[in-house]
């Protein structure tokens, strides 16, 4: 199972690239083209304030708020930018809403494009030739190693970010979740449902 | 700089070539230079779903050869029309292609 | 140009294989290597699309076999001699002995 032991093939690099790296920044810090306390800035940044929470509350309220999810399909940049999340991998947004008949995933094919303001930084697998290769040919097949099966009549949608628009899934809110508020709907809603590779957790 | 972004639309004087609806097929090119046409679309037919406006094209942009901003448009492809007869039912395939890489079908 | 990246359709990468519980990072250097990356592209020498012609640009057996990071690493090393800011003799020396072996394809 994919799951179980994920055997990270790319690991024997990982001496040589430590090396590499602390030289490279060594470098860029003794230039003065770089301040290590900007970096760590960086870092701190897609640790702790930016990442698939942001999406997360973007959809809960998409899903309790009539008018913001209309605001949301008509002009996701500027919807999302009103709850605080804006900047880079995030300056053209546009929310792409699963339906009964349509099941939408996004891919880059080309690179990693990946919408960092409302998810962060993307995993590995959404950066990996197999699932930028596969997605696009297979994605039934691709979403079946992810655990998710479609029903036959599904329409499949598969996003190509082969631009500076910015792809977010909506997914459909889960039954049995009436009456809960956009907090407790936002921790049912996975990163994986907002790239389309899985569906929202449903409530235990 | 990561919470503003580096926004890429620009305005164009231009008139856009297609609209919603219009049937167009991605060109067949093999440029050495940076571009965002995929391989796997290139010479096939999609129907434009939106248009959004000018964008600065990456094909000169990428080269220092100027942001020549072009209009971009969210193109449809059927799964059958980009792979053939033994398609997946149902594939839908959508890309954000500049007008230059399109011609009217 | 019709590089390593261009990977829409093509076969023989496996399965996906995401990984439960996937932590942000693999390794210290992956979160250096990002905010380097990212501390770099604002000093504003070239654009996005010039950093991703760069990764694109290079050699597909590096491509391939690199994880991302690495790919962002070695494709900003490029931009920087490119752009004079570092030269090649400075990047040798500051990694010294461990210079990376020539890539193979089938070294994964």
């Amino acid at each position: 199972m994919p799951h179980d032991h994920h055997d990270h093939e790319h690991d024997n690099h990982l001496d040589p690239m430590d090396a590499r790296v602390r030289a490279l920044e060594t470098i860029l810090t003794r230039k003065g083209l770089i301040d290590p306390a900007a970096v760590d800035a960086i870092i701190d940044t897609y640790a702790h304030k930016v990442g698939p929470q942001n999406g997360a509350a973007v959809v809960a309220r998409a899903w309790t708020d009539p008018d913001f999810a209309d605001w949301l399909r008509r002009d996701a940049t500027a919807a999302i930018a009103a709850m605080g999340f804006t900047g880079r991998q995030g300056e053209h947004m546009q929310a792409v809403f699963n339906t009964p008949d349509q099941h939408n995933v996004i891919v880059c094919t080309l690179c990693s494009c990946y919408p960092w303001t409302v998810l962060g930084l993307p995993p590995v697998w959404y950066k990996s030739p197999a699932y930028r290769s596969r997605v696009v040919l297979e994605p039934r097949a691709v979403l079946a190693e992810f655990g998710l099966e479609l029903p036959t009549d599904t329409k499949v949608r598969v996003w190509d970010s082969t631009a500076e628009l910015r792809y977010l899934v909506v997914p459909m809110r889960p039954e049995g979740t009436e009456g809960m508020g956009p907090e407790a709907l936002a921790a049912l809603v996975t990163r994986e449902s907002m790239v389309g590779t899985g569906l929202p957790r449903v409530p235990a | 700089m990561l919470a503003r972004g580096t926004p890429t639309d620009r305005p164009v004087a231009t008139r856009p070539r297609f609209a919603p609806g219009d049937r167009v097929r991605a060109i067949n090119a093999t440029p050495h230079h940076h571009t965002r046409l995929p391989r796997y679309l290139r010479g096939h037919t999609g129907t434009v779903e939106a248009e959004h406006g000018g964008f600065v094209l990456p094909d000169t942009n990428a080269h220092g050869q100027g942001e020549h901003p072009g209009r971009l448009y969210t193109v449809v492809f059927d799964g059958a029309e980009v792979w053939g007869a033994g398609a997946e039912p149902g594939l839908i395939i959508s890309a954000d292609l500049w007008e230059g890489y399109l011609d009217h079908a | 140009m019709n590089g390593p990246h261009d990977l829409g359709g093509q076969m023989g990468f496996g399965p996906v294989a995401p990984e439960q519980d996937e932590p942000q990072y693999h390794a210290a250097w992956e979160a250096r290597a990002m905010g380097v990356t990212l501390a770099c592209g604002a000093l504003g020498c070239w654009p996005l699309d010039e950093g991703r012609f760069a990764r694109e640009s290079l050699h597909p057996a590096i491509y391939y076999n690199a994880t991302y990071y690495e790919i962002w690493i070695r494709a900003l090393e490029s931009l920087l001699v490119k752009y004079g800011l570092v030269s090649a003799g400075e990047l040798a020396s500051g990694r010294g002995r461990s210079r990376p072996r020539a890539p193979s394809a089938t070294d994964a």
